[in-house]
Order: structure tokens, then C-alpha cells, then sequence
């Protein structure tokens, strides 16, 4: 189930507000994950057996790691633990593409391949692998003590907001407010508000623009594509005028960040109108001056997440060698490009990052620095929508192939009126993603988002998000509604 | 405290009005006027195990939800009004906004500039072979029902784009398509097969009736329907020098858009859009008259049986086909079965294809441009075999196709009502006899043919 679904925003969202705020306060917790259970169990129904079962183990691993004082058993239990959700994670995620190249490489040396049956990723399980691990490793730290009850540990990996695609929240970040949190009517009504935002940036910009890139670009999942589609994918892109190629790449750009932004915010309102605080996510990630600070803006719990858990441990900075040092903030984005998918493209994806990254602490950031802000966000941006290629078409090849069509300057004339609905969104989505290089647009994001509102203010987003919710709703419904005249056969 | 209290009502109000959709789904407090236009519904999925656990019942529960929700209606007008108020776009079926506001059906369009033909086939040479086999097969089958006493004729209904070509959005022409239309009209008339094609009498009524022929928010012929429908009548009349009952129309009169009735073809691409205001029609006149069909001892009414499309329908707007024939019939795309006198409707299926073909006098393929590529939607192709071709080599083609290809049988006998030629018996221009002994057996019954025959 998806937020921006009939099924969760006409059904499950008031059902689920209504039986949870009439809930005793003491019992709100079960509320909760007996939703998310149930959430879960509709998403990815033959998952949710090994699920349950993992997190049971892993519960009464990490607990049993917290009360022995022997080293070495808490090391061996920790990582067990961090095994069992590395593993599930491994094989579910990477499982087909590591056959795939093994048997790749047994066919190029003529042994006989592996034979393999290719497994369905459930959904989620990139993100509550990954808050296994936290628990796991928070706990191992010394940074919280672990749950005390196994039904608070479950709704801290399975709670329903932020399972789907985060944020990702580490233990120490929520435990105490899993155990205590107070919500007033002011949180509720502000988290209502955030997420109708985010609703928005979902269903208005990014899936307006999103089909505009599929029909350029074709879907970005090729597994479910037959050779033929493929095929016809490839003289799509092979075909592709520059002007075409560049407005299909910058829609991209954008749909990435407002889909993925505007899920983030759903999640943060929905946990806010519970009383939960969890962490922003995104923060006007384009008007980076620097790759670096792109990604202390982008996904910014998964970005802490990979530091905390894997730069730190890997000796993040503090090593002997510069060398070494690169090495590590390199290999931390290579792994970052696999963990958003198990195909080729996402490896060169997060190698690149990694490249700019390295390039950026030795001389791209200076160079920056130098040619001022605004053309320092732009040779980011740029940055940002070119390596984005190879996010997007999930072939290399076919990736590569399209990087040169943007550089082969065949521009055709492309006219506003051809689509003034998708341009229209393009030019709200430019807006919205630049505009807090004003200092105007800075005070407006720190109003809506994150001030207290008065009485006033309080009516005015109550009256706009309830219209902003309507008119969602319609554009989900009118979207999906594409009758015939008569049928035809 | 008092915030706090206007809060509280805020967001018990809140909570109520997500509520709304799930109060209006089930009892229907409100009413809305329906959605217009024709889509697929999705029926309740059954919940059970394996349907749960493999998916199914997750899809079909969202689609079953969102076409059943409380308010769908009035959301899903609302979101298309603002898209049309801000873009001119919308979701409904290949719907182009042209000039004037005209609005047209892109295929049509297409099919104007010559870029339709991209659509189905990869190139000339296809396209020339699929129209080839089509223009042959129903000759072949004109010669075989005549055999049997039936007139086989073609019928070509104007489309909106070729009568006004000027309103149409502004498109490159692809000249190097083929004609369809010509081509098939040179090809009629080389091999002297009956065929009327109404567009070029449909330009000149645009330029001397009173009222334009198509409307600007309509895609099928308005009440000029009732000029087409004598046209096809006389046709049929010199085909066989028979007398039909004649149409005579008055109290022709402009009538009220408020009252106007929803079957009529003046509206039906404003209703596809589903908005929630209508159009201004106030600077567009409308026209409709009385009909009556005069009848005496000296009109015949032969039996009918139509293979074509809606604007065969639109035309019972206005007339009753069973005052001009007996048992007249229409055979939507070849799917669905319409008596036309009352409307009613069966698959196709459901009736014994040969004794259907062997009641009637006439039988007349109807289509448009847009359609032309396969006229006759089959129905040639599978009457030309039903007749042709001896059940048993039909049955080892079937097995044949099925095995060799791994179709369905469906998909097998789908291929060979496109193209019969698959059947060396009825390749090329030769005409072919009856041979199947069913059709014989039922021409016989139906005393078409000679029993000794």
C-alpha cells in the first residue's frame, strides 16, 4: 500500500486516526502496530512470515548481547544480528544480481550456469534493514538501552509511516519516544498539514512529470519489460533529439526529489500527528554549492546512517593515509549506489558520486568557492542531473548511450504548448527546488515548515490543506480515469 | 485553553471529513451525475488465500476502490475542469482540442495528416499487404454471398477531420503514408464492389445546410445523420432496383441546448471530459427535425444485417431501422449484437454465425477512415471461411497455428479471420465456391440455394 493510493488516503488513513486517537493513550503503541502489521501484510504478503520471524531472533539476539558482559559473545550476538538483517537484505536485494553475474562469469569460462529462481524484492526492506541495524549497533554502543518489550521493538522497524521509504531513524533517535511521546491538537493539525504537502509534491509535480519521463525514457524498472519493449527503448534512446534527451533528464531530476521529498514529508506528518518527531530527510538539496553538502542535504537520514554505521567504522577521516581516507568516503558512495538498487548502473552511480565527492575535498569545492554561489549551484546541479543519468536507465550501456545523445547537439525547437501541463510543472518544480536562494524563499520554508502557527495561520492551512487534499484526490482519480467514447473492440 | 478548543473542533472536523468518502460510498447520501464514456469495470475481488498471497487481490481492490468511492464523481470533475480551464488537456480517450475549441479524436487527426497509418504498421509495404488482403477478401466474399442471394456492400461514414479540415490542430502531414481512403475507394471501384463514401457529400453540406453536420463538441454526425441514413437507403434501393420506405423530415427547427437529449452526437466528446461545467453553447446553433418514414404496399423491407461502428447507432437517434427492414441488425465491431429496432444487445457469440448471415438480404460493412484498415472487423474474414473452407482443414489450421506458434485457439482464429489467405484455397484474386458442408446444409435451409445443389 502507498500513501498516494485511494485505498490508504479514502480507508486506511481515517480508519486508522479515528480507532488510534480513540485508543486509551496506553494502548495507542498496539494500535499502532497492529496497523503496520496490517499495512505491511497488504504490501508484501509472502514476506511477512520471515519478517516477523527475523525480528523476533534479532529482538532476543540483541538482548541477550545487552546482558552478557563477556566481549566476546556480545561481539558474536552482534553480529549475528547484524547478519540476519545484512543477510535478508543480501538476498532479497542482491540475490538476483549476483546470480545474474556469477552466472555471467561461469558462461564466459563454459561451466554450466547456477540454476536460480529469481526472488521479489519486498517492498520496504532496504529501509527497515537498515533500522535492524541500528538497534543492533545503538544498543551494542551503549547508546540506548534495548526495548524492553518485543511489541515496541517491532513498531519501531514496522511502524507504517516510514517503512515504505523512510526516513530511516536510528534507535537512539526514537527509542524514548516510542516508550513516552505527548501529541497535542496543534501537533496533529501540523502534521495533517505536512502531509498533504507532501501528497502534493507526490501526485502534483513528481507523478505529472514522472509520466512525461516514462514516455520519453520508458519505465524505470526494465525487469518487468519483455526484449521487444526493450528493444524499442533502446531506438527510443539511440533516436532521441538533444533538446528531448535534456528536458527528459532535468524532469528527472525533479520527480526523483519530489517523489522522494514528498514521501519523506507524509511520513514526517503522519508520525507528527502521532506525537512522533522524526527526522527531516531533505533539505532543499539543489541549492548545494558543492557535492558534499548535496548530500548532507539529500536523504539526509540515510546519509547519517552510512556515516555513523559505515565511514566511522571503515576510520572515516582519521587514517593514516590520505589515500586511504578517499578510498574510504569513495567506497562509502559505491556502496550508497548499490543500496538504491542491485544493477550495474547504481554502482557506477554511487562510483561517480564518489569520484565528485573525492574531487570536491581536493579542489572542486575551492574552484566553487570562486566562481561565486549561483554558478557554484549550477555546476552542481549539473552535476547532480548528469550522473542522474545512470540512476535512471538501469542499462549501461543504454545510459551511456543516452549521455551522448545530450552532447550530440541535435536541438529541436520545443514549444511551451506542446505540453503547457508538464512544462507548467516543471516551472513550479524549478521554483520550489531553487527558491530558498532567496532569502524570501528561506523565510517561507521556515514558516510553513517548521514555526508554530497562530490562530490565523492555523485556519488558513487547515482550509488549504483540506483543499489540497480534495484536489490530490483528484488528480490520483482523474489520472487513473481515461474512459472511451464507446467500447471498442 | 480556547486555541486549544478551536484545535480540538478543527480536528474533529478533520477526521470527519476523511470519513466523508467512506459514509458516501456506502449509503449514497449525495447524488452526482454519473461519469460519462465507457471503461471496463472492475468487479469486487473475492478474498482468498492464494489471490492474497500472489497479489491479485491487492490489485484489484485498489481498482475496485477507486472506481467505487464516495464523491469520485464530483473529484474527478473538479481536477478535469481545472486541467482543461489551465492546459486544455484531458484524460478522456484520445481527445484533441482543435480550433474554435472544436473538439476531435487524435486517431482522426492522425488519420487526416496520413500519420495514422504509424500506429499498426511498420511500413508501406505491411500496410499495403494488410489492406490488399482485406480489399480482396471482402470481394471474394461479395461473389460468395451472391451465390447465395445476399448483397454484400461497403459503406464509409464522413469523419469530422476530412468535412472540417480547417478546425483540426495544426500537424505535419506524412505524405509518404499511404491514402487509405483512395486506396480502398480505387479498389472498390476497379473490382465494381458497391461501396458509398460519405465524406464528400458530408463537405458539401457544411456549405449548404443551415446547420453544420457535425457539432463542435460532438465526434458523430448530428441530425445530418438522418441525410446520411437516406443516402445509404437509396443505395441499397438501386443495388437491386428495390423500393424502400422514404424518410420525410419536418418542423425542422433549432433547438434548445437545454433540452437537449444525451444520445445525440452534438455532445458526446464534452460529456467524454467529464467536467463539471458545461460548455458555453450559446454562440453554436443547433438544429434537429421530425422524421417519418412513409411507407405503402409498393416499399419492400429486405432483412439486414450492419458490421460497423457507433455512427451506425446515432443514426437510431432519430430513425427506427424497422421501419425501413425487417430484422435489421448491427454487429458492433463484430462483438456485440444489436437489434436496432429496440436496442437491445447480446455478444455475438451468443448467435449461430451462418443462419445470422443467411436471414439477411443485404449485409453492409459501415465503418470510418480512421477504421478502414479492417473493415468489416473480422466479419469478412470469417464468413469468407465459414463458407469456403471444409471444417476439417479449418480445425487442422487451428491445430496448426496453435502448435506451431503457441496461441490460444482464440488467438489462432483471430490471425485467420485477419488474413483467410493463410488457407491456400483462398489466396490471390480467384473467386472460391461453397464447400463447407455446414453452409451448404444451412443455405439450403434458408432456401438460398437449389436443394439439389
Amino acid at each position: 500500500m502507498v500513501f498516494s493510493s485511494n485505498i490508504f488516503l479514502i480507508y486506511f488513513l481515517p480508519i486508522f486516526l479515528a480507532v488510534y486517537f480513540l485508543t486509551p493513550r496506553r494502548w495507542r503503541n498496539y494500535t499502532l502496530l497492529f496497523a503496520s502489521i496490517l499495512f505491511y501484510a497488504y504490501g508484501a504478503p509472502e514476506f511477512i512470515i520471515q519478517l516477523c520471524v527475523s525480528l523476533v531472533a534479532n529482538f532476543y539476539i540483541v538482548k541477550a548481547m545487552h546482558k552478557t558482559d563477556n566481549p566476546l559473545k556480545k561481539k558474536v550476538l552482534c553480529g549475528i544480528s547484524i547478519a540476519i538483517s545484512i543477510g535478508l537484505l543480501f538476498y532479497y536485494k542482491y540475490g538476483n544480481f549476483t546470480m545474474e553475474n556469477l552466472n555471467y562469469i561461469l558462461g564466459w569460462m563454459h561451466v554450466e550456469p547456477v540454476k536460480w529462481v529469481k526472488i521479489l524484492l519486498p517492498i520496504g526492506i532496504s529501509f527497515f534493514s537498515f533500522q535492524c541495524v541500528t538497534y543492533t549497533l545503538d544498543t551494542y554502543r551503549k547508546v540506548n538501552e534495548p526495548m524492553e518489550r518485543l511489541a515496541d521493538y517491532v513498531l519501531y522497524i514496522v511502524m507504517f509511516p516510514q517503512l515504505i521509504a523512510g526516513p530511516i531513524i536510528r534507535y537512539c533517535d526514537i527509542a524514548e519516544q516510542i516508550r513516552e511521546r505527548q501529541s497535542d491538537y496543534t501537533d496533529r493539525l501540523h502534521g495533517f498539514y505536512r502531509f498533504v504537502l507532501g501528497l502534493a509534491k507526490k501526485v502534483l509535480i513528481a507523478d505529472i512529470i514522472g509520466y512525461q519521463v516514462d514516455k520519453i525514457l520508458g519505465p524505470s524498472n526494465y525487469d518487468i519489460l519483455t526484449s521487444d519493449q526493450l528493444a524499442d527503448i533502446a531506438n527510443r534512446i539511440a533516436n532521441i533529439d538533444s533538446s528531448m534527451a535534456w528536458i527528459a533528464i532535468l524532469a528527472f531530476t525533479f520527480q526523483i526529489y519530489f517523489d522522494f521529498a514528498g514521501y519523506s514529508d507524509m511520513a514526517i506528518g503522519l508520525g507528527r500527528m502521532m506525537g512522533f518527531k522524526f527526522p527531516e530527510n531533505f533539505d532543499n538539496p539543489y541549492v548545494s554549492t558543492t557535492i558534499s553538502e548535496f548530500w548532507r542535504r539529500w536523504h539526509q537520514t540515510f546519509s547519517v546512517f552510512i556515516k555513523n554505521y559505515l565511514y566511522f567504522p571503515l576510520g572515516g577521516s582519521r587514517v593514516k593515509t590520505e589515500g586511504r581516507k578517499y578510498f574510504n568516503l569513495w567506497f562509502c558512495f559505491l556502496i550508497s549506489g548499490l543500496w538504491h538498487g542491485a544493477a550495474w548502473n547504481f554502482v557506477i552511480y554511487g562510483a561517480l558520486q564518489g569520484i565528485f565527492i573525492c574531487a570536491d575535498k581536493l579542489f572542486l569545492r575551492k574552484f566553487n568557492e570562486r566562481i561565486g554561489r549561483i554558478p557554484a549551484v549550477i555546476c552542481t546541479f549539473a552535476i547532480i542531473v548528469l550522473t542522474r543519468c545512470f540512476f535512471r536507465i538501469e542499462r549501461v550501456d543504454l545510459s551511456w548511450l543516452f549521455i551522448k545523445r545530450l552532447f550530440a547537439f541535435e536541438f529541436v525547437p520545443v514549444h511551451f504548448s506542446d505540453n503547457p501541463h508538464f512544462f507548467t510543472t516543471m516551472i513550479i518544480a524549478a521554483v520550489f527546488s531553487f527558491i530558498t536562494l532567496t532569502r524570501f524563499g528561506l523565510k517561507w520554508q521556515e514558516k510553513v515548515y517548521f514555526t508554530e502557527f497562530n490562530k490565523r495561520q492555523h485556519i488558513i492551512a487547515f482550509v488549504l490543506s483540506i483543499f489540497g487534499f480534495i484536489f490530490c484526490l483528484g488528480a490520483l482519480n482523474a489520472s487513473g480515469f481515461s474512459p472511451f467514447i464507446y467500447f471498442r473492440f | 485553553m480556547k486555541n486549544k478548543k478551536l484545535f480540538a473542533i478543527m480536528f474533529a472536523v478533520l477526521i470527519t471529513l476523511l470519513f466523508l468518502p467512506i459514509v458516501q460510498g456506502c449509503f449514497n447520501i449525495f447524488h452526482f451525475e454519473p461519469l460519462q464514456g465507457a471503461y471496463v469495470k472492475t468487479s469486487k475481488p473475492a478474498l482468498t488465500f492464494d489471490n492474497y498471497a500472489n497479489g491479485k487481490y491487492q490489485a484489484n481492490i485498489e481498482k475496485y476502490v477507486s472506481e467505487n468511492h464516495g464523491f469520485r464523481e464530483p473529484i474527478i470533475r473538479i481536477y478535469n475542469q481545472y486541467l482543461w480551464d489551465f492546459y486544455k488537456k484531458t484524460y478522456a480517450d484520445d481527445v484533441v482540442r482543435g480550433k474554435n475549441g472544436w473538439l476531435f479524436f487524435n486517431k482522426n487527426v492522425e488519420s487526416y495528416y496520413g500519420t495514422f497509418q504509424h500506429r499498426y504498421f511498420s511500413d508501406n509495404y505491411v500496410a499495403k499487404n494488410a489492406y490488399d488482403i482485406n480489399i480482396r477478401t471482402l470481394n471474394k466474399l461479395r461473389h460468395v454471398l451472391q451465390e447465395v442471394g445476399i448483397e454484400f456492400l461497403a459503406y464509409i461514414s464522413p469523419d469530422k477531420c476530412f468535412v472540417f479540415p480547417e478546425l483540426i490542430p495544426e500537424m505535419e502531414r506524412d505524405t509518404s503514408t499511404i491514402d487509405i481512403c483512395s486506396y480502398y475507394m480505387d479498389n472498390f471501384e476497379r473490382n465494381e464492389f458497391p461501396c458509398l463514401e460519405m465524406t464528400e457529400m458530408f463537405c458539401q453540406f457544411r456549405d449548404t445546410m443551415r446547420y453544420n453536420p457535425f457539432s463542435p463538441y460532438g465526434a458523430h454526425w448530428n441530425f445530418s445523420s438522418v441525410y446520411a441514413a437516406d443516402s445509404l437507403f437509396r443505395f441499397i434501393e438501386n443495388i437491386r432496383g428495390i423500393n424502400l420506405p422514404d424518410i420525410k423530415i419536418s418542423n425542422y427547427r433549432k433547438y434548445d441546448k437545454a433540452a437537449y437529449k444525451k444520445n445525440l452526437g452534438d455532445f458526446d466528446i464534452e460529456w467524454l471530459l467529464n467536467l463539471s461545467r458545461e460548455f458555453d453553447h450559446s454562440d453554436y446553433e443547433y438544429y434537429e427535425g421530425d422524421v417519418d418514414i412513409v411507407s405503402d404496399s409498393t416499399h419492400t423491407k429486405p432483412s439486414i444485417l450492419f458490421i460497423g461502428n457507433s455512427f451506425l447507432i446515432h443514426i437510431t437517434d432519430f430513425l427506427n431501422f424497422g421501419d425501413v427492414f425487417e430484422n435489421p441488425r448491427l454487429w458492433y465491431y463484430n462483438k456485440t449484437a444489436y437489434d436496432l429496432t429496440d436496442l437491445s444487445d447480446r455478444p455475438v457469440d451468443d448467435f449461430d454465425f451462418l443462419d445470422e448471415i443467411l436471414k439477411s438480404d443485404y449485409i453492409v460493412v459501415f465503418c470510418g477512415d480512421t477504421q478502414l484498415y479492417k473493415m468489416s472487423f473480422g466479419f469478412a474474414g470469417k464468413a469468407l471461411v465459414s463458407f469456403c473452407i471444409p471444417d476439417s482443414i479449418y480445425k487442422a489450421k487451428v491445430d496448426y497455428l496453435c502448435k506451431k506458434y503457441n496461441y490460444s485457439e482464440a488467438k489462432a482464429n483471430e490471425i485467420i479471420y485477419t488474413n483467410p489467405e493463410v488457407f491456400d484455397e483462398l489466396k490471390g484474386n480467384s473467386i472460391p465456391k461453397i464447400c463447407n458442408a455446414k453452409a451448404l446444409e444451412k443455405a439450403r435451409q434458408h432456401n438460398r440455394i437449389d436443394s439439389n445443389n
